[in-house]
């Protein structure tokens, strides 16, 4: 009998219901804002105030609509946009988007703008996309080779109203700051890949002797010579039979025998000392000054240190003044207009790069972080966050940094630290700083 | 009524299909067994496909400080040298060694053989640097001189899945397979397998003309010592070029640097 109409309808409803549900996720990782829950406290932050909360760029004073609005009102751009997300972007945007002008963050693997199809020295800088994936393009080999830090992989990170953030798994280094209009926006850094294949060993000790196979006789015959020649008696068959012992000097199995504890490394490290200066692989304009010098593209390529503005190939490099300028497209004239004023739209960038590209265990690295405002507005409540991927161990009293900040390291859950400055000063436009630091490579 | 039931089996088939797992299978040794013969996994590896046939991997064996190692050469052996050496090796053949001058055990040598099953894509002109590791602890090649046989699977460690251990370069950690386990098998478990180190089972006939001792492999490559020394100790800085003279770091920005 077949099954009634009212059942069969119903089932293709869940199917197409569960069906569609699958694709509900893009849009919403389009905005900052990554679950409802996140919205709704960002919703209640508005009601709270910043324990540091003495700069301009107030939350307290905004209302909650301008939280609300953060995924939602087309004139805010969102960070974190991917251009093969089925959310095109904004119409009165479109033409920064095309013009690769913006701080995007084209997919999970790499941020400060960087687009696809670009490729970088040490390949997850530039982060080349495919549909449907990210494989760094650069990268020589496959990527299990190489330690890489920085961007925002996985979960797109986010703020909570308490100051917490979510979404910062090992590797990512985030920036997030809040703006005069209320918004907190998270802008990740590019990623900085260093080649440092670790080895490692399972081994099997078996005995051969249980393998060995004993032949003894079958029989023996042992005849005996009898008084009586006429009874002749037939000995009996002695059977001796052994078999081998299976599995005799196996031993049970004991793992990680030769693990080392953390802490019993008491080699004395010494540090260099750059006490107002910078290292020759970071001493460039851009790390310096925060201004993109043209004559410094190779080196700052060779130094795993891209961003959209020097290293887009495909699209024009606009700079006024030595200060990065914005698209702009209208209909009442042909082209695309470079400027450098656009309100609403302050900016962060935040750029990583390592001091080698290559590294044995127990070899050090230095990390520099370089963040700029370069929007038109100030922001506030500027906070670095780094979460190191386990292999990379924190130089402990080994962070600089040329602005003040509260500096803290916290353990993750790989075993590594997340750093974590606070800038205590709100950053006007065009301003920026720097943070250094040190791991060890384990 | 017949619309919607063909339509109904159009979901269901859809909804069966639309469950399964598009990733791709990683190249995984699972089908392959530990316990197979020298080489079938390097050959079945090549079979695979992928930039690895007549690709010269430099490998780094090492032994307990003192002794001395010669790669076989079809019929005997080569001269030896004191550990370590780095050799250049193909993925597929077998290669042979003779470990000699063990320290506390005059007489001692053992003959391990290393098959190479995967290799590694440093950057440019970097492989010397890093070299596969194979080490040879004196633990055991005293148990594999007692009769036991050593099978060990070097993997290269996934970076997600490593351990927050603190190791210097030289510093081989290693897990013991269960009884029962393949370690192979673990090995794909915990990383990418790329070498099987075998030791004991096997001493040669005493006039040392048997190419079948030797698996019939070509000669690997001996790389000279002083140029692996001078590929080892290029510092990493070197590859990032000088920019320009110290300067100060706040000609934009503020404050100078400080703790």
């Amino acid at each position: 009998m077949p099954a009634p109409a009212w059942f069969r309808y119903g089932i293709i409803a869940i199917a197409t219901l569960m069906l569609c549900s699958c694709r509900a996720m893009p849009e919403q990782s389009a905005s900052n804002v990554s679950s409802p829950s996140l919205r709704e406290a960002a919703v209640a932050r508005t009601q709270s105030v910043h324990p540091s909360d003495s700069i301009s760029p107030s939350r307290a004073s905004h209302a909650a609509t301008q939280f609300n609005t953060r995924g939602i009102d087309p004139n805010i751009m969102p960070v974190v946009y991917q251009s093969e997300s089925n959310t095109p972007p904004p119409a009165n945007r479109r033409a920064e988007y095309a013009a690769g002008m913006r701080a995007g963050y084209p997919c999970g693997n790499g941020g400060a703008g960087f687009r696809s199809g670009q490729c970088g020295p040490h390949g997850c800088g530039l982060g080349g996309c495919q549909p449907g994936g990210c494989a760094p393009c650069s990268l020589v080999g496959p990527r299990d080779e190489y330690l890489c830090d920085g961007g925002d992989d996985g979960l797109t990170a986010g703020v909570r109203a308490d100051w917490q953030v979510e979404g910062l798994e090992q590797e990512d280094t985030i920036a997030h700051y809040d703006t005069v209009d209320g918004r907190t926006v998270v802008t990740p850094s590019n990623q900085v890949c260093i080649y440092a294949p670790r080895f490692g060993v399972v081994r099997r000790s078996i005995d051969l002797h249980e393998y060995a196979r004993a032949d003894m006789p079958g029989g023996m015959e042992t005849p005996l010579s009898l008084a009586k020649i006429d009874e002749n008696e037939r000995a009996t068959t002695s059977l001796n039979q052994l078999e081998p012992t299976i599995n005799r000097a196996e031993d049970p199995a004991n793992l990680a025998r030769n693990r080392n504890q953390l802490g019993e490394l008491d080699r004395t490290l010494v540090v260099e000392e750059y006490d107002g200066s910078l290292a020759a692989y970071a001493d460039l304009q851009l790390i310096r000054a925060g201004t993109v010098s043209n004559n410094e593209k190779a080196l700052v390529s060779r130094a795993s240190l891209a961003a959209i503005t020097w290293a887009g190939d495909q699209s024009p490099q606009i700079t006024i003044g030595e200060k990065h300028a914005q698209a702009a497209i209208s209909d009442k004239q042909p082209g695309v207009l470079y400027h450098l004023h656009d309100p609403k739209k302050p900016t962060l960038r935040l750029v990583k790069l390592a001091s080698t590209g290559l590294a044995n265990p127990g070899d050090e690295v230095e990390f520099t972080l370089r963040f700029d405002n370069i929007g038109s507005q100030v922001v506030g409540n500027v906070t670095i966050m780094d979460n190191l991927t386990t292999r990379l161990e924190y130089v402990e009293g080994s962070q600089k940094s040329s602005v003040e900040a509260n500096f803290s390291a916290q353990p993750n859950t790989g075993g590594s630290v997340v750093l974590r400055w606070e800038i205590t000063e709100p950053l006007e436009a065009g301003e920026g700083g720097v943070l250094q630091f040190k791991c060890k490579v384990r | 009524m017949l619309v919607a039931g063909k339509l109904l089996r159009a979901v269901l088939v859809g909804l069966t299909c639309s469950t399964a797992v598009f990733a791709q299978d990683r190249p995984v040794h699972w089908y392959h067994a530990g316990a197979m013969p020298p080489g079938a996994i390097g050959r079945l590896r090549l079979m695979r496909g992928g930039p690895l046939s007549g690709f010269c991997q430099p490998v780094e064996i090492r032994a307990p400080k003192g002794a001395r190692i010669a790669p076989a050469t079809g019929s005997g052996f080569q001269n030896s040298q004191p550990s370590p050496i780095v050799v250049g090796l193909s993925i597929g053949p077998v290669y042979r060694f003779q470990v000699t001058e063990i320290p506390g055990h005059p007489g001692l040598e053992l003959f391990p053989t290393v098959e190479l099953v995967d290799r590694l894509y440093p950057p440019p002109g970097q492989r010397l640097r890093f070299p596969v590791p194979i080490e040879l602890t004196l633990d055991e090649i005293l148990s594999a001189a007692e009769g036991r046989f050593i099978t060990r699977v070097v993997y290269l460690e996934d970076p997600l899945l490593a351990s927050a251990i603190a190791r210097e370069k030289d510093e081989q950690p290693w897990i013991e397979a269960r009884p029962g386990e393949d370690p192979l098998v673990v090995a794909d478990h915990l990383g990418r397998p790329m070498a099987i180190l075998r030791l004991g089972g096997r001493v040669p006939e005493t006039n040392r003309a048997d190419p079948v001792f030797s698996y019939g492999g070509p000669e690997p490559i001996v790389y000279d010592r002083e140029t692996v020394a001078q590929a080892q100790a290029k510092l990493p800085q070197a590859e990032i070029p000088q920019a320009k003279p110290k300067a100060d770091i706040n000609a934009g920005s503020g404050s100078k640097l400080g703790q």
